[in-house]
């Protein structure tokens, strides 16, 4: 049965890298129809081993359905879900099936009996881990501006130093990035001055719109206040284009900038990816909630 | 027998008999008036009073006259030039123009003692300075970039010397955090931070001494009253009782002395 599982996802990979190339919008029922279309051609009949055989791959709203013809008494039954889960990671289709939200359904007949169904939902087949780590100090590095925070890593992430001037850190995962970048701000401010100071719209506008200034056609999706460990602070979602060896590519970027006496901290994540990017939000987010600025604890 | 009117210029004395008027505090120069005559005229010039002008002694004529006479005649202020006051050659002029000179030459002594005192204060605290680590410098910035946020634009001296000193094994400086010499001079920068105390500093405290320093040096900001008041102001003179201060108040109280001087500079 294992070989039969091995099997049968090798074909599955083939026939969505030869469909699926680099999704970067969520894909609509239409185009997982065309892609049940192409799978189906391909693996309709295939004999898969131990005498199971493809019958096809449909398509049911967000759902991709793969049926199969298995022998009267085979091991059917023992093909659990998890393993299932776990091969689909393995193959690295999880993560598109997770990104486009697309359904997997796996129907097993014996003649005209169906005989197992194994449902899973995309949401299972995440291969982002949400997990953070232990805390980073950047207190005394050399790009830190005398800033003394303390951020905590996600798993599995690497920390890497920012190869700009201002860059401090950067954790990168799979051309993933969230980084920790420190400015000098025009003079001090008291953190009852920041929060007066972003009480100001037009200030607030005014910000986003420079800062957001290296993108092209650039869209600010959301923007609020909050602070960060007793700190104020400002978010912002941008899109657009940059162009790097004239290449445009789409990019979405999501800061959360903290006055800080007399610094600004940007804790910057971004994406090409706008699915991956979403999928990692939550992520960002408990990143950016772990931050810590010990000195106000002394 | 005529009655005799005699004035001191102001006011009218008598009627004397001819004898009595002899025994009047008068002069040769007295004016006198008796009935039939057409005005105030003075003793010498009266024929009938001849024999009483002779027995009285002429005028010295000059400013001791009136000690002469037992008791100075107005008339003789009336008829000389006023005599300008002078107090040189006085008894009284001599005794003020004494004490003021005394207390000159004092104040001068005291001013000489205290500058040299001072001196003697500066050069000792100068040469138990030395160099060390601490980025002084960073202080300075940070302070002419938050004046020139607030509109403050002073002179920046090239030169600067803040260093750390044991100002607490000297005489006389045990209690000081630190000092700076370079407040009437807009061409140097001096300030000495006690080595213990900067050592004992938290952050906040370490920039509310050094912008309480530099504001002495540059803005020229004396001490405020180490009242209650007070308390919590740059200019406080007792920052060692800062330590539960952040460096929000450190920011605010700064912010705050930028305004007064603004606002007082503006006022100008």
């Amino acid at each position: 049965m294992e070989k039969f599982i091995k099997t049968f996802f090798s074909i599955l990979v083939l026939s969505i890298i030869l469909t699926n190339n680099s999704y970067c919008q969520t894909l609509s029922e239409s185009d997982i129809k065309t892609i049940a279309e192409k799978i189906n051609r391909k693996v309709k009949g295939v004999d898969v081993g131990n005498g199971v055989t493809a019958i096809g791959c449909f398509a049911f709203g967000r759902t991709l359905m793969f049926k199969y013809e298995v022998p009267i008494n085979s091991q059917v039954h023992n093909i659990l879900k998890k393993d299932l889960i776990t091969n689909l990671k393995t193959s690295g289709d999880a993560k598109t099936f997770y990104l486009n939200k697309i359904n997997v359904d796996f129907y097993y007949f014996e003649g005209n009996s169906l005989v197992k169904k194994i449902s899973i939902n995309s949401n299972e087949l995440s291969t982002f881990s949400l997990e953070l780590g232990e805390y980073l100090s950047i207190e005394d590095h050399p790009k830190a501006k005398d800033v003394n925070l303390k951020i905590k890593v996600p798993i599995g992430w690497e920390i890497n130093e920012g190869n700009r001037p201002n860059i401090v850190k950067k954790f990168e995962n799979n051309g993933n990035t969230y980084l920790i970048l420190i400015k000098e701000n025009m003079t001090f401010f008291s953190r009852n001055e920041a929060e007066d100071l972003l009480q100001d719209e037009s200030f607030l506008n005014e910000f986003v719109q420079e800062t957001r200034s290296f993108l092209n056609n650039a869209v600010v999706l959301d923007q609020s206040v909050l602070s960060l460990d007793t700190y104020p602070a400002m978010q912002f979602k941008v899109k657009g284009n940059i162009e790097r060896s004239g290449v445009t590519m789409s990019v979405i970027m999501k800061s959360w900038v903290i006055f800080y006496e007399d610094k600004i901290i940007f804790l910057q994540c971004s994406g090409m990816n706008k699915a991956e990017f979403k999928a990692l939000e939550p992520l960002y987010f408990l990143i950016t909630n772990s931050v810590i600025f010990p000195e106000q604890y002394d | 027998m005529n009655k005799y009117f005699y004035t001191d210029g102001v006011r009218k004395f008598g009627p004397f008999s001819k004898e009595e008027l002899r025994h009047q505090k008068i002069s040769r120069r007295t004016k006198i008036w008796f009935y039939g005559m057409e005005k105030w005229t003075e003793l010498s010039e009266i024929e009938e009073l001849k024999d009483m002008h002779s027995s009285i002694p002429p005028d010295l004529n000059n400013r001791y006259s009136s000690s002469l006479n037992e008791t100075p005649s107005i008339e003789n202020q009336l008829n000389q030039e006023p005599p300008m006051p002078s107090i040189k050659n006085s008894q009284i002029g001599k005794w003020i123009i004494g004490s003021v000179l005394i207390l000159f030459i004092s104040i001068l002594a005291y001013s000489i003692f205290q500058n040299k005192s001072e001196e003697n204060f500066k050069n000792e605290i100068a040469a138990s300075s030395y160099e060390s680590d601490e980025n002084f410098e960073m202080y300075v910035e940070k302070f002419y970039r938050d004046l020139e946020y607030h509109g403050i634009f002073p002179k920046k001296p090239k030169k600067k010397i803040i260093r750390l000193s044991r100002l607490d094994q000297l005489d006389n400086a045990t209690h000081i955090h630190g000092v700076s010499f370079g407040g009437n001079d807009d061409d140097v920068i001096e300030i000495y931070i006690n080595t213990s105390t900067w050592n004992n500093f938290n952050k906040p405290m370490r920039y509310f001494l050094m912008y309480h320093e530099l504001a002495h040096d540059i803005l020229n900001v004396e001490d405020l009253e180490a009242t209650i008041d007070n308390e919590g102001k740059l200019m406080y003179p007792e920052i060692s009782s800062y330590e539960k201060k952040n460096m929000d108040d450190f920011i605010e109280s700064s912010h705050a002395l930028f305004d007064e001087i603004l606002a007082s500079t503006s006022s100008n």
